[in-house]
């Protein structure tokens, strides 16, 4: 496993950490067992911040949910149950999309409700990391 | 949905119906993908589904079309079980119904 940072920025305040499973860094592709990568974005209210590649070498689920540490939420086209399990249990939000869908205008959408009403957990999430 | 599968269904969600908490700390995958399978079954244009109150049948519609809010709300396992602890109660509500 390998992380390709792109940009450094500095955490922004009230964000979320999200990673896609995509082939092409531009739609949601991927099933989270076979992902070869994942595109890491920083969103906030005000800003996004494509932060990180990580790049996935080996086929290993254990080692796959560790490459994603600090991430809060992970959008994928399906997952398998163990992998489901260890992801939750580790912290990370798990969504599927069952469609291939676009990353940018997933992340629009994040954006606009972190900017009007977000669950709940999600506060939960900006207020842990806040503190 | 057919008689045949809400049957199976309803038995799916009694099994779960007394400790569907607990399975959310110890299989979590579990909650997972019963709420993924419950909102296809609730999605389809089927009679047994409007004798259900519309907040169920909305919501699972809103998450099998992919709606972000939903999806993002429904990505906490805790939300998946309230979901299904609730509609649990009121399938087991319309089935003493019928048997009384």
């Amino acid at each position: 496993m390998s992380s390709i940072k792109i940009t450094t920025n500095d955490s922004q305040e009230g964000s979320l950490k999200v990673a896609f499973a995509t082939t092409d860094l531009e739609n949601i592709d991927s099933h989270f067992g076979s992902a070869k990568q994942f595109a890491v974005y920083e969103i906030s209210k005000s800003a996004t911040t494509m932060c990180e590649i990580k790049k996935v070498l080996e086929k290993d689920t254990d080692k796959a949910v560790a490459l994603l540490e600090g991430i809060d939420i992970v959008y994928f086209t399906n997952v398998g149950a163990i992998a489901a399990a260890k992801l939750i249990n580790n912290g990370i939000f798990t969504i599927k999309y069952k469609e291939i869908v676009g990353i940018e205008e997933e992340i629009k959408k994040l954006k606009d409700m972190l900017n009007s009403n977000p669950p709940p957990f999600i506060k939960k999430i900006i207020e842990k990391k806040a503190s | 949905m057919s008689k045949e599968t809400y049957h199976q269904l309803f038995k799916k969600y009694d099994l779960y119906r007394s400790d569907i908490y607990l399975l959310c700390e110890e299989k979590p995958a579990e909650i997972l993908f019963l709420f993924d399978e419950v909102c296809e079954e609730l999605s389809k244009p089927v009679a047994i589904n409007n004798q259900l109150p519309k907040e169920f049948v909305q919501s699972a519609k809103s998450f099998t079309s992919q709606n972000t809010f939903t999806n993002v709300y429904f990505a906490e396992i805790s939300n998946r079980a309230f979901f299904l602890s609730d509609l649990i109660d009121f399938l087991a509500l319309i089935k003493s119904k019928k048997t009384t």
